[in-house]
């Protein structure tokens, strides 16, 4: 965002908490449905102190982001290259694109229930779901960007004399990177979303199991402060995700 | 002299879609050439007469559908750096600066970075590309992507470059630039070029041989052999040969002979 604007995103800011604030200090809104500002930060504290249900809070967004990661880079790991050879090779892409065409459309969170039937709620259920989730965007996406390399910059690659693997890494590997940075923005924020949403369903710990075991007992403010950490690491990764993206695609002079 | 390129009895076919299956349209048909050393070779031709088409041949991007073709000798099967395309569209890598865009080929292929290096500093400076070897191709305007091309391509040291309409998407000032710095570019390596235009003015001013192409069938019509000396400078477009070869030229594209298929 371009310097003057980022005043009007500071401002509407400022205006938000201060509009809470006012209404929940003076009492126009009942303090029980929704917390103040000053009550979120002595939860905080408290949480921070003290722990939530027997583990302290670091444990907590640590479990949440382990698995949100563990699925999101697994996705990475096998959705590229095999969004990279799907792009390629006409064979591979007819294989794969029924499977693909019946389960994308499925929303994930159609799959958590099912997929904790069978494997019970353990790690490997949550994991599972976001990387399955995450793994049709990332493969799609690159093949998209594999088959909207121009021909002329393959034959350019061919004409300097590259051989077919020298071909694949050097030419069509860089030339989908944009369209590959695009899958992984968008599977971190599916990786992120699913995950809290998994731990809904089934779990000990985590910030999606805070946020629901603390609702059912009416303790609001660790509700509240459980979805503001959501929010704010949600924030602060897709910040990380675009300054990596703009490092690695410095060359679209943008 | 030695015999860079021949083709003999070249013809080329596509299936066309839009007519019965089975039903094939010759774009390049008895198409016979010999090119030798040194020489700098203009085909001008009508639009869609098949000029690209005999150069993607060459090129090696595709096969023809019979007769012959050699690159010294060689039949022609693949793409090689020894037949250096430039293509008219600027084709650079755009993740790369331009100096890895000339040496991405010979450290591929195995070449010493202490072999490769000098050579990449020499065509730069050839093309007077020395003072961007660090820029990336978005910070470049056309001429200077056209320019890096070419120095991509002579750093190979190629038996043949080939260039289809090279020029084409330039300026009017920008290509006198350009002619005038692919000549003291064959001053200097004096490299055999095959090189496709529109711009029959181009052509004479470059050319030791201009072929003029016809469409229907897609095959020579006629060839010119231009007698100016080089360095050439645009005095000769004044010359009455130049003005007389040129409305001959202009003539004869003009006059499309009846449609055969
Ligand atoms: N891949 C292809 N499949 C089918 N027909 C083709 C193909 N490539 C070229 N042609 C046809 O072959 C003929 C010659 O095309 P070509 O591109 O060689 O013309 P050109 O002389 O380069 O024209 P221009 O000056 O417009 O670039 C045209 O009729 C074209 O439609
Ligand atoms: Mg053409």
């Amino acid at each position: 965002m371009t310097t003057p604007y980022r005043w009007y995103s500071m401002a509407s800011g400022a205006a938000l908490l201060a509009l809470w604030s006012v209404l929940t200090l003076s009492g126009l809104v009942d303090e029980r449905s929704l917390p103040s500002p000053v009550t979120l930060a002595q939860t905080f504290a408290d949480l921070l102190a003290r722990g939530y249900s027997g583990s302290p809070l670091w444990s907590h967004v640590g479990i949440s982001i382990f698995r949100a990661l563990a699925g999101f880079s697994l996705a990475i790991l096998i959705g590229v290259p095999l969004g990279l050879l799907i792009g390629r090779h006409k064979v591979l892409e007819a294989v794969f694109a029924p499977i693909i065409g019946f389960f994308r459309p499925i929303p994930p969170i159609a799959f958590i229930t099912l997929f904790v039937f069978y494997f019970g709620i353990g790690e490997g259920p949550k994991i599972g779901l976001i990387f399955m989730a995450c793994l049709w965007y990332v493969v799609l996406n690159s093949a998209e960007g594999v088959r909207n390399i121009p021909d002329l910059i393959i034959r350019a690659g061919e004409n300097i004399g590259l051989t077919r693997s020298q071909l694949f890494l050097k030419v069509v590997l860089p030339a989908a990177l944009p369209a590959i940075m695009t899958a992984i923005r968008a599977a971190s924020s599916i990786s992120w979303t699913l995950v809290v949403a998994s731990e809904l369903i089934g779990a000990q710990a985590g910030l999606g199991f805070m946020i629901l075991d603390s609702a059912q007992y009416f303790n609001l403010p660790v509700t509240y402060v459980g979805i503001i950490i959501i929010g704010l690491i949600g924030l602060v990764w897709e910040l990380a995700i675009s300054a990596v993206q703009r490092r690695v695609l410095h060359w679209q002079g943008k | 002299m030695t015999e860079v390129l021949v083709s003999k009895g070249l013809e080329k076919c596509f299936s066309s879609p839009g007519r019965a299956t089975g039903q094939r349209i010759k774009a390049v048909t008895d198409f016979n050439l010999v090119i030798e050393a040194e020489e700098i070779i203009c085909i001008v031709g009508p639009s869609g007469c098949g000029k690209s088409t005999f150069l993607d041949m060459v090129a090696g991007f595709t096969e023809p559908t019979s007769g012959l073709l050699e690159i010294m000798g060689e039949e022609i099967h693949r793409p090689s750096p020894d037949r250096g395309v430039v293509f008219q569209q600027p084709v650079l890598f755009p993740w790369l600066s331009v100096y890895d865009n000339v040496v991405l080929g010979p450290k591929s292929r195995g070449v010493k970075p202490g072999d490769y290096r000098p050579e990449a500093d020499r065509v730069l400076k050839s093309v007077g590309l020395e003072k961007f070897r660090d820029h990336y191709p978005y910070q470049l305007s056309g001429g200077m992507k056209q320019r890096a091309q070419i120095a991509r391509v002579l750093v190979a040291g190629p038996k043949l470059i080939l260039m289809d309409e090279p020029f084409g998407a330039l300026d009017a000032q920008m290509r006198i630039n350009m002619h005038e710095l692919l000549i003291s570019v064959w001053q200097e390596y004096k490299p055999t070029i095959l090189f496709i235009t529109h711009d029959v003015e181009e052509a004479l001013f470059l050319a030791n041989r201009v072929i003029v192409m016809s469409q229907h069938p897609g095959t020579i019509a006629r060839i010119y052999d231009i007698p100016f000396e080089r360095p050439r400078t645009y005095a000769i477009t004044a010359d009455p040969r130049f003005a007389e070869a040129r409305a001959e030229i202009v003539e004869l594209l003009r006059a499309k002979p009846e449609a055969r298929t």
